[in-house]
């Protein structure tokens, strides 16, 4: 938590971001309490009942919250098992921008900790079944190489189902000391 | 499609869009605590099988309350997008090709249309470029208009300036243009008042096709816009593809880089059959084209 403390005066000011992803409320509190993923929905285009949506959203965090522990916050970023809710072709890109997609390029031992992690989730939905979404994404961490420099990840996955659930096909993505 | 750019391009390109920020910005909106985004890098990526897909993109002349996808090919353009390297090849076929439609002899390239539907001209286009398209899109005058419409136009750069004393009388000026719905549609139509008449139409064709893929990159990043185009094409194009397999093209088409696309013509003479002017297809060149962007969706030289 000492990573998080320091995060929290890190990121007192505004941190001039200016990607159109999820929301982002301004600073982040040091407590105990873990970073856990803000899930909103974007833009819905066809209809969606409820229960698809609720569905759709544990599905969708599932995925996301599956590349930012194994690539980001996990111990083995930028190894085979980063991109775990990858397609194999789209893990194959990631792995070819490892340093971006991961946390690759950090040291061995460096610790990692979240201080917001969020999607914002648009969806195509044909006869009220969802067949593509577009998560807009955005993480931010700090680690003990440097307490005070905040790391964001910024962008956009690209997701459809598929017989092993929902996968990552593509992605837009920026990694940025802020 | 991995290593778009190298990202010491990418890092240069934000560098001079930083200058030129820190040039317009007025000095009291500037302050220098928020000047320390150091390093920004970008990854993207589209997954795709195979890597290279091929589209047969259709303009139907159809007349209202005709069956677009019986009636004859206006315009025919085979595309192709490579989604490792963001690559795009267009090669326009002149709708008048005099060539063999399988099962039913020499005839007119776009009536393979009429004679069996959009499988048939994907079958016998790709015989003539030796590229079997993956897909065949049709759409019509109307639908394209609303297509584009929909996408708040398009710009196309014209080289030459040209009319049309029905479609377009006032014409089209030299230089940059920004074409709504029916203009869009007018500069891919006209051929009579062009040099080179159909082979001069099909390469506005592609001006036109670069105008959308430019705008759709743009857009791109705008909240549900990707979904929203799949919806219009569903709405407005023939096509048997599922609306997932449409997403993840979507997707595709929006990361193909803009200085990767190259477009050819097949060239050909002109010719008299039955009364008729056809054009009689250099069918060398036309394979040579296929050769060389079958497998990245590049075209060295037309």
């Amino acid at each position: 938590m000492v990573l998080l403390a320091a995060a929290a005066a890190a990121c007192s000011g505004s941190d001039g971001s200016s990607d159109s992803g999820p929301g982002d409320p301004a600073g982040s509190s040091a407590t105990d309490t873990p970073v856990v993923t803000d899930v909103a929905f974007g833009k819905i285009t066809g209809a969606l009942p409820g229960a698809a949506k609720a569905e759709l959203s544990d599905q969708v965090q599932e995925v996301v919250d599956g590349w930012f522990d194994a690539a980001y916050l996990g111990d083995g970023g930028g190894g085979g098992d980063s991109w775990p809710g990858f397609t194999q072709g789209a893990a194959a890109d990631a792995r070819a921008d490892g340093d971006l997609m991961s946390n690759a390029g950090l040291p061995a031992g460096t610790e990692v900790e979240a201080t917001r992690r969020a999607v914002k989730i648009d969806v195509l939905a044909v006869k009220k079944r969802p067949v593509g979404v577009t998560a807009h994404v955005t993480l931010k961490f700090v680690t003990s190489q440097d307490e005070q420099q905040v790391t964001r990840i910024g962008g956009r996955l690209y997701l459809t189902p598929g017989k092993d659930g929902w996968r990552v096909f593509g992605f837009d993505v920026t990694k940025a000391a802020v | 499609m991995r290593k778009r750019f190298p990202k010491s391009l990418r890092l240069a390109t934000i560098g001079i869009v930083l200058a030129v920020a820190a040039l317009v910005v007025p000095n009291s909106a500037v302050n220098s605590t928020e000047a320390a985004l150091v390093k920004v890098e970008t990854a993207d990526g589209v997954d795709l099988t195979p890597d290279v897909v091929w589209i047969l993109a259709v303009g139907s002349d159809a007349r209202p309350g005709e069956d677009m996808t019986h009636t004859r090919g206006d315009a025919l353009q085979l595309i192709g997008m490579n989604t490792k390297t963001g690559a795009a090849a267009a090669i326009g076929v002149p709708r008048d090709s005099w060539v063999s439609i399988p099962g039913y002899g020499y005839n007119k390239i776009n009536a393979s249309l009429y004679y069996g539907g959009p499988k048939l001209l994907g079958q016998t286009v790709g015989n003539l470029v030796g590229i079997q398209p993956d897909y065949v899109f049709v759409t019509r005058f109307k639908f394209f208009q609303a297509m584009i419409r929909g996408i708040g136009g398009i710009d196309v750069r014209n080289p030459i300036a040209f009319d049309d004393t029905y479609l377009k009388p006032e014409g089209f000026p030299k230089g940059k243009l920004h074409l709504g719905g029916y203009d869009a549609m007018a500069f891919s139509r006209i051929r009579h008042n062009l040099l080179r008449g159909d082979f001069d139409r099909s390469a506005n064709q592609q001006r036109v096709l670069r105008g959308i893929q430019a705008k759709v990159r743009a857009k791109a990043p705008t909240p549900g816009f990707i979904e929203k185009g799949v919806v219009s094409v569903m709405q407005h194009l023939y096509t048997d593809l599922p609306p997932t397999e449409l997403f993840r093209l979507a997707q595709a088409m929006a990361h193909v880089v803009p200085s990767k696309i190259t477009t050819c013509v097949v060239q050909g003479g002109i010719g008299d059959v039955g009364g008729a002017s056809v054009v009689l297809p250099y069918t060398d060149q036309a394979r040579r084209l296929g050769d060389e962007a079958r497998q990245d969706a590049t075209l060295e030289s037309c």
